[in-house]
């Protein structure tokens, strides 16, 4: 009876112990299942999204470019993951000066070409402005280059 | 044993009036029985919508493994998830010849932690399932009719995924509380500016699709942000009504509100996160009607001014 009675607050600090320290210590920023639950927790007042234009997928070439996020078809990815997709990848690129995004790796294969652009938005005001928007990344005949 | 609980530093607070522990304790295991049993079905639909990522999984693999998919790592993706799955439905459908067992609850869970697991492991996080993976682990502490004193330990240990479930909740609110104090001094915009919630509908509507009801919003924020407040106190003191058997049913509502809301403006939804607060909450198996007066000086806030009060009276 005494682990019954009690594994509510045993749990409880396994739990929260789990979650908070998975947010830094944890590669994913979470150790599964435990999740600090800290979803849309803050406010911007500027958003910087990327966004990847897509010239090349292996050996068929588009007509016009598209964006990334509307191959859902054949990445499977929804918007958010895609989102979280760029998030790492500009985690990767001001923490590293580097880029290891292992879906991009599997997905554009080596003919493949894209340019990964950034837009900025100044949200403090009522009427806030159109987004500046700055190159990135490119890879082209199979070399990236990245954008300072 | 009831005597013990009742001097214990915890649970002594789900003793009284219109506490989940004062009211009949057979009915409740009862109820709890069949909430049970019914949330098997509930499970059961959940891996039924997995099935197609057996054909979706074909080309993808795993290449960010969690934890506990590290071992499978080098296996074919749509095999695997067509193994885990396969196996859930043969545990589910024994589950509902023998709804009893405790070991075939223990084997689900065991599938299900690893198809979530699965699915976090291709590159992308989603924590839709968590609540209904939580409240299956809950279950499989849940004891047979075998076990000295079987009733109060399931009793205890579905209060207690009730409580976790909540405490999801205010960890939600408390997050956006506490990022909103220390951004109220760090940034121009944050949960006490009225541009708050239309600023996360703008990020939100970058990377995902615009509602028809969230765009609206943004032109009139200011009624939105009120909206938005409420739904920051629904979630803040969610854990504030675990041990009131009359806020059960209420908050359980209250919680789905919250989500119809959040599908219609913010454009994001779990079907099994909606299903979990209805079968734990919204009948919850400790639920108590009261009359309204008591209804309204149960509440958050309200009952600990009304219990302030009659402690200075006294």
């Amino acid at each position: 009876m005494k682990f019954y009675k009690n594994f509510v607050i045993f749990w409880s600090i396994i739990y929260l112990t789990l979650a908070f320290t998975g947010r830094f210590l944890s590669k994913k920023k979470e150790w599964y299942p435990f999740f600090r639950w800290s979803l849309y927790s803050k406010s911007n007042d500027k958003l910087e999204v990327s966004y990847v234009m897509v010239y090349k997928l292996g050996d068929s070439i588009f007509e016009k470019p598209k964006k990334l996020k509307t191959l859902e078809a054949l990445h499977h990815l929804s918007s958010a993951d895609i989102y979280a997709e760029y998030l790492k990848i500009n985690e990767d690129f001001e923490n590293n000066k580097a880029f290891n995004n292992l879906f991009f790796k599997d997905f554009f294969k080596q003919n493949s070409e894209y340019v990964m652009f950034k837009k900025k938005f100044d949200l403090r005001k009522e009427d806030y402005k159109e987004p500046t928007i700055t190159k990135q990344l490119e890879f082209r005949n199979g070399k990236i280059k990245i954008y300072d | 044993m009831i005597n013990s609980l009742k001097k214990h530093f915890f649970w002594k607070h789900a003793f009284g009036e219109h506490r989940i522990l004062s009211g009949d304790l057979d009915i409740a295991y009862i109820n709890i029985k069949n909430i049970m049993r019914f949330s098997y079905l509930f499970f059961a639909v959940i891996i039924f919508m997995e099935l197609q990522n057996v054909t979706i999984y074909q080309n993808i693999n795993i290449i960010e493994p969690v934890w506990v998919m590290e071992i499978f790592k080098f296996f074919d993706t749509s095999i695997l998830t067509f193994v885990l799955l396969s196996s859930s439905f043969i545990v589910l459908f024994l589950i509902f010849f023998l709804p009893d067992s405790h070991l075939l609850r223990i084997f689900f869970f065991l599938f299900f932690f690893l198809i979530i697991a699965l699915n976090n492991s291709l590159g992308k996080i989603s924590h839709g399932h968590y609540p209904s993976l939580l409240v299956a682990f809950f279950f499989t502490l849940i004891p047979s009719n075998k076990v000295d004193d079987y009733k109060l330990k399931s009793i205890l240990m579905f209060a207690t995924a009730q409580f976790f479930l909540l405490m999801i909740y205010s960890l939600t609110g408390f997050w956006k509380l506490f990022w909103g104090i220390i951004e109220l001094f760090t940034k121009e915009v944050s949960l006490f500016s009225p541009l708050s919630l239309r600023n996360t509908l703008i990020y939100q509507f970058e990377v995902a699709e615009p509602t028809a009801i969230g765009t609206w919003f943004l032109e009139h924020y200011i009624l939105g942000y009120l909206f938005y407040l409420v739904a920051v106190a629904i979630e803040l003191f969610a854990l504030l009504v675990f041990f009131k058997a009359n806020m059960h049913k209420i908050w359980g509502v209250l919680i789905l509100s919250l989500h119809i809301g959040i599908e219609l403006i913010v454009g994001v939804s779990s079907f099994s996160i909606f299903y979990t607060v209805c079968i734990m909450l919204v009948i919850s198996p400790f639920s108590k009607q009261t009359s309204l007066k008591e209804t309204l000086f149960s509440f958050p806030i309200i009952s600990q001014i009304y219990w302030l009060k009659n402690k200075t009276r006294g």
